[in-house]
């Protein structure tokens, strides 16, 4: 895993994820009474899928916001594996008849949602899509939402569902929609979105301006020339400490790390971080979309700004990932060193 | 509408008779005339002076009234009318006596004119051919021939134009049977109009020579009413199938739940009933299709419901709801069907529960409820 002059070196003590996010998904989907609103890129989560024919078998409207089925083949290999498709494909099989599908090529966010019109929303943002590879195995983070964000969230999903939809699968047809020209755009406050609304964007280029003296950054795609990446390799050669968490392996990301690494900034390699945050010593922005144009500055994603103790859980998270890489990207060396590092390394892991 | 539908037998008598048959023998009445002014003295001889006519003419003429029974002779050569040759006098129709075999056919069943009639006459010195199915509404013919004993008196009227009167004699010998090969299918439709028609037909298609089957017509088709629509769905309707026939307003009162989403949707139902009786007459088969409505205020709330969710063809916006509440009010008149708050109430009420549940309507209708839209 080589790009230019750097190169992922494996962390031999680097112990990989334990825990399963399903349940805190599967929580809110049980305790929803009258209406459900989940968008993910993907859905095949055995787990997920049960709870949302629970919630259907007791009477709870399921509205799901999909990736459109020409975007997840055209995707396919990139961010997520054919089997991950194929389930995907045949969980909405299984869930044909007990749930609204609506879906577009720019659908990307990462939410759930219980209630959203009702006096008490609950909801969880998240960077995971409802897979089992990224509830059970990925870097992902998760948010919960306070009442007043969940009703945001809901009112971001309700213009995407009705406004922002070009197909829909209601009861078994599968059909081109039209916007239904009723709904205006959501006004938010702590919940903010992608593409051609830039919230996302300009909040985290606020964040980088104010000059923050430790920024930790994560994100699953990386663009080498998006400002956002311009900004954290501006506060690296400025002597900020920056910590950059990357997906390894993903030769399109490398030009806009090792650009990161050789501003200063500390990039760390995992090979199933899927996570989407910017934390600084006093705020963070979890979202869904990667630090590149397709997201920051197009399609429908969704994001939350934290402050307080909420956004140091999240730079302490990304902190722990990164003590504790699976890959660090350094300096290329000559392939004898790197013999006699990787034999220690194996000593040592044993 | 009601279609009623049975089998209806038909009865062969093979009778043979002597019988008076109106003949077409106009000049015999002048001839009648001279017998009673002679009263009995008339000859050929006189008939020839009278009618100035060749005397062998009017020995023919006075030999043929003899055989036909409409004057009698002294044995010298002088006649004189008999009470049938005074009634061809007075009615100017001729009876000529005739004897020979006829077949009959016969069906019966209330639902024909007169509880049934002749179907056919066949053979005999009969001219064959005759279609006696009734049209001028006199009584049937054929109850007479049913019952052998009145054939003596009876007098045969054409059922048809043009088919000839006769009055048996004497029967000399009658025998009654059943052809199982031949029957007659008939079919009568009320409508509300009134009228009905009643449809027959020959169940064993074309007659066939050696079987001497009767080439009873394939379809006829008769203004009989053997009942109104009204008294026709009240005895078809009451009993077991549990519905009241609405007659003012022509439509059967349902219960909402044993009905199809079809009839729910048409507000119309078809029933078909078997071994029914409808204005005396029974059946095997009765179909009856009419406008059916709620039988009660609950009903009406879950019908209206049903129609509402079928009428949405795209999802149901505040405005969109407004309009449709009034096209199911319509459709509803004078039930209070309690549409009045949002759609959300719809779904609510339980009528797009269940299988509709997973339908496309139910989302049109649910979902501008669930998103305040």
């Amino acid at each position: 895993m080589t790009g230019g002059g750097a190169e992922w070196v494996r962390n031999p003590s680097y112990a990989g994820r334990k825990e399963d996010s399903t349940g805190r998904v599967t929580e809110i989907i049980d305790k929803a009474r009258e209406v459900l609103a989940a968008s993910t890129f993907l859905l095949a989560d055995d787990g997920v899928a049960g709870a949302l024919l629970r919630a259907s078998g007791r009477g709870v409207r399921c509205y799901l916001l999909l990736a459109a089925e020409a975007r997840l083949r055209r995707d396919e290999g990139t961010e997520f594996e054919r089997k991950a498709r194929e389930r995907h494909v045949q969980t909405l099989g299984r869930l044909q008849g007990s749930v609204l599908v609506r879906s577009a090529d720019e659908f990307h966010a990462k939410a759930v949602v219980a209630d959203p019109m009702s006096d008490a929303p609950r909801g969880i943002l998240m960077t995971a899509n409802l897979t089992e590879e990224a509830l059970g195995r990925n870097q992902e983070l998760f948010v919960d939402l306070g009442a007043g964000e969940a009703r945001e969230a809901g009112m971001v999903l309700r213009e995407a569902l009705w406004e922002r939809a070009t197909h829909e699968l209601a009861g078994g047809d599968l059909r081109s929609c039209r916007p239904l020209g009723k709904v205006a755009p959501a006004a938010t406050d702590r919940i903010l979105q992608g593409g051609s609304r830039p919230q996302l964007r300009d909040k985290i280029c606020g964040m980088l301006d104010a000059g923050p003296k430790r920024v930790a950054a994560a994100s699953f795609g990386w663009d080498k020339s998006h400002p956002v990446v311009d900004r954290l390799c501006r506060l690296a050669r400025e002597g900020a400490d920056v910590t950059i968490l990357a997906r390894s392996g993903r030769p399109a990301a490398l030009g806009a790390l090792e650009r990161l690494r050789s501003a200063g900034a500390r990039v760390a390699g995992f090979r199933w971080l899927h996570a989407k945050a910017v934390a600084t010593e006093s705020e963070a922005v979890v979202m869904s979309a990667n630090i590149e144009p397709q997201g920051l500055d197009r399609g429908f994603e969704m994001g939350i700004a934290l402050g307080g103790k909420r956004a140091a859980r999240v730079a302490g998270m990304l902190g722990r990932w990164a003590a504790n890489p699976e890959f660090e990207m350094a300096e290329k060396r000559a392939k004898g060193k790197e013999k006699a590092e990787r034999s220690d390394g194996r000593r040592r892991a044993k | 509408m009601i279609i009623l539908e049975t089998s209806v037998p038909v009865e062969c008598h093979v009778i043979h008779a002597e019988m008076d048959i109106l003949s077409d023998m106009p000049y015999i009445v002048p001839v009648l005339e001279h017998l009673r002014e002679r009263g009995g003295g008339a000859t050929a001889e006189s008939l020839s002076a009278e009618l100035f006519m060749v005397e062998p003419l009017c020995r023919s003429l006075l030999g043929i009234c003899g055989e036909y029974g409409l004057a009698r002779a002294d044995g010298e050569g002088r006649y004189a009318a008999t009470p049938g040759g005074i009634d061809a006098i007075e009615s100017g129709r001729v009876f000529a006596r005739t004897e020979g075999m006829w077949k009959v056919y016969i069906a019966k069943h209330g639902a024909l004119p007169g509880g049934g009639g002749v179907a056919r006459i066949d053979d005999g010195t009969m001219e064959a051919g005759y279609m006696w199915w009734r049209k001028d509404g006199q009584p049937a013919v054929g109850n007479l021939w049913a019952t052998v004993r009145a054939l003596t008196r009876a007098r045969l009227r054409p059922m048809l134009g043009g088919a000839r009167e006769a009055v048996v004699h004497k029967i000399h010998g009658h025998e009654k049977r059943i052809d199982s090969d031949i029957s007659l299918r008939l079919r009568t439709r009320l409508d509300g109009g009134g009228a009905s028609t009643v449809l027959l037909a020959s169940r064993d298609g074309a007659a066939e020579g050696p079987r001497q089957a009767p080439e009873i017509p394939s379809e006829v088709d008769l203004q009989y009413a053997p009942a109104t629509v009204d008294e026709a769905m009240d005895s078809l309707l009451d009993g077991e199938h549990g519905m009241v026939w609405d007659a003012k307003n022509a439509r059967i009162a349902v219960a909402y739940d044993g009905l199809s989403d079809r009839e729910r949707s048409d507000m119309q139902k078809t029933l078909l009933l078997e071994n029914v009786k409808v204005g005396g007459a029974r059946f095997e088969t009765a179909e009856v299709t009419a406008r059916i409505f709620p039988r009660s205020g609950e009903d009406a709330r879950k019908w209206a419901r049903h129609l509402f969710a079928d009428m949405a063809a795209d999802y149901v916006t505040r405005e969109e709801y407004e309009r449709l509440v009034g096209a199911v009010g319509d459709r509803l008149a004078g039930f209070d069907t309690m549409m009045g708050e949002r759609a959300g109430h719809v779904s609510k009420e339980g009528v797009l529960q269940g299988e509709m549940r997973r339908s496309r309507q139910f989302w049109l209708v649910q979902a501008m409820e669930d998103w305040d839209l």
